[in-house]
């Protein structure tokens, strides 16, 4: 898996667009012609996928309110992004 | 009924009309009685499928650019937050449309292409010119910056040009390419003997579908399914009957699958006279293949069964003469052998002035 430089921004891609599913109130990733459903942490990352916070500070945002996932949280959101990021949905900027 | 299932999209066909005569078109043979649905049916229709669970909505057809409101109900759609997908042969498509398309907030765009060629896309659509015409749709679609999904049917005369279908797609700033293997049904059904590719033709065709999946991850997104008159296993199509996909015909009958006509003795209810989310629940239709407890062996004791529920009905009434039958693609079907001549038997020769055009209804 390819390391992101934590500089970089990341952006969900226009075509990727996060939606409250209406039916269940889950979070959804809708992209072309199909439906990501997330769960709650794939949403608030998501979220700051925006193109203003570079990705040390999305983590360091989710750090901020999740103290107790400290540990784990900066692999986990990294890889995360990444897995999107493979499915073409989120660019770097 | 499980309650979760519920659908999470909607083929909206909004007409049969289309300038193409694509020989692999998979309408009906002949057009559906009574006329179009207006303007507010849809709207209607639009609105109780975003209540009824649908996310994503497809304007689809015949070629859907035929109707003028396409623009009004692509507003409607994504006002409700649907995402919107137009699937077009972006025949007709104009600067001043497409403009009124992005405004309305069209999400996605989804061009069909005959083959990378000139001269071989036009003679599969059997329209001159059609593929310049695409070529201008797709001009249109990224001056707008609305997202871009090709669509190639393959077959024959077009699955050898898999590789440059490829560069193709990838040339004109596609995120995603769909390479569909015809499936039989509709005009497709009628022209299979000289459609149909051989063994060898398809197996060369998944090795460079597979090879530019791995290439293009995260630039474009490859489908490549293989085709399951030659895989030995069924499709699950539509990922089981009544459960994740609703269709609405031009003139408002509500199908679970686009092709469901195709069955024989199976009435489908009409928007005019019920609500969707009354069709979706309760009708007869939607109830007749869901779930498992229609299916006969060897479907019923088979470990697949809620995989591949049982593959597609409508193959099953085709070749098989019963929807409640083991989808013949299946090599535990009883029916097998219809798909196996099928295969070998329509691997003859052909050529494309052979094929059976499509007509307008």
């Amino acid at each position: 898996m390819k390391s992101r430089a934590p500089a970089k921004k990341p952006r969900l891609a226009k075509r990727a667009r996060l939606h409250t599913d209406p039916v269940s109130g889950n979070p959804v990733l809708m992209h072309q012609e199909a439906v990501l459903v997330l769960n709650q942490s794939g949403y608030e990352i998501l979220r700051l996928c925006d193109g203003t916070h570079t990705l040390a500070e999305v983590i360091q945002d989710l750090e901020n309110r999740y103290p107790a996932a400290r540990s784990v949280l900066s692999q986990e959101v990294s890889e995360y992004i990444e897995a999107i990021s493979q499915k073409g949905l989120i660019e770097w900027i | 009924m499980d309650l979760a299932e519920r659908p999470y999209a909607m083929l909206a066909e909004l007409t049969y009309r289309c300038p193409l005569h694509c020989p692999y078109c998979s309408n009906p043979v002949r057009s559906a009685k009574p006329g179009e649905l207006n303007t507010e049916q849809w709207e209607r229709v639009i609105r109780e499928a975003m209540m009824l669970g649908v996310l994503q909505i497809g304007f689809s057809g015949g070629e859907p650019l035929q109707r003028i409101d396409l623009e009004a109900l692509i507003q409607t759609a994504r006002e409700i937050g649907l995402y919107t997908n137009l699937i077009t042969s972006g025949i007709g498509l104009t600067e001043r449309r497409a403009k009124r398309f992005a405004e309305s907030g069209l999400d996605n765009v989804q061009l069909s292409f005959q083959a990378a060629e000139g001269e071989l896309s036009d003679s599969i659509a059997g329209v001159r010119n059609a593929h310049e015409q695409k070529l201008r749709a797709v001009r249109l679609i990224h001056e707008l910056g609305v997202a871009l999904s090709l669509n190639v049917v393959l077959h024959r005369f077009n699955i050898d040009r898999l590789g440059q279908m490829i560069d193709f797609a990838e040339k004109l700033g596609a995120t995603r390419l769909e390479l569909a293997n015809t499936q039989y049904y509709g005009w497709a059904f009628r022209n299979r003997s000289r459609l149909i590719p051989t063994r060898d033709q398809v197996e060369a065709a998944a090795q460079i579908a597979l090879a530019a999946r791995r290439r293009l991850r995260g630039v474009m997104e490859i489908l490549y399914i293989l085709p399951d008159y030659f895989t030995g296993r069924p499709k699950p199509c539509m990922n089981g009957w009544g459960r994740r996909y609703i269709t609405v015909n031009p003139s408002g009958s509500v199908l679970p699958c686009p092709t469901a006509w195709e069955i024989p003795g199976l009435a489908f209810d009409n928007i005019r006279e019920k609500s969707l989310a009354w069709i979706w629940k309760e009708s007869e239709s939607f109830n007749r293949f869901r779930g498992t407890e229609w299916m006969s062996e060897p479907c019923r004791s088979c470990p697949q069964r809620e995989v591949d529920f049982g593959g597609c009905r409508c193959q099953a009434a085709l070749l098989a003469g019963d929807p409640a039958r083991t989808d013949p693609a299946c090599e535990y079907s009883p029916d097998h052998r219809l798909v196996n001549e099928a295969v070998r038997r329509d691997s003859e020769h052909s050529a494309v002035a052979d094929l059976l055009f499509r007509q307008n209804p």
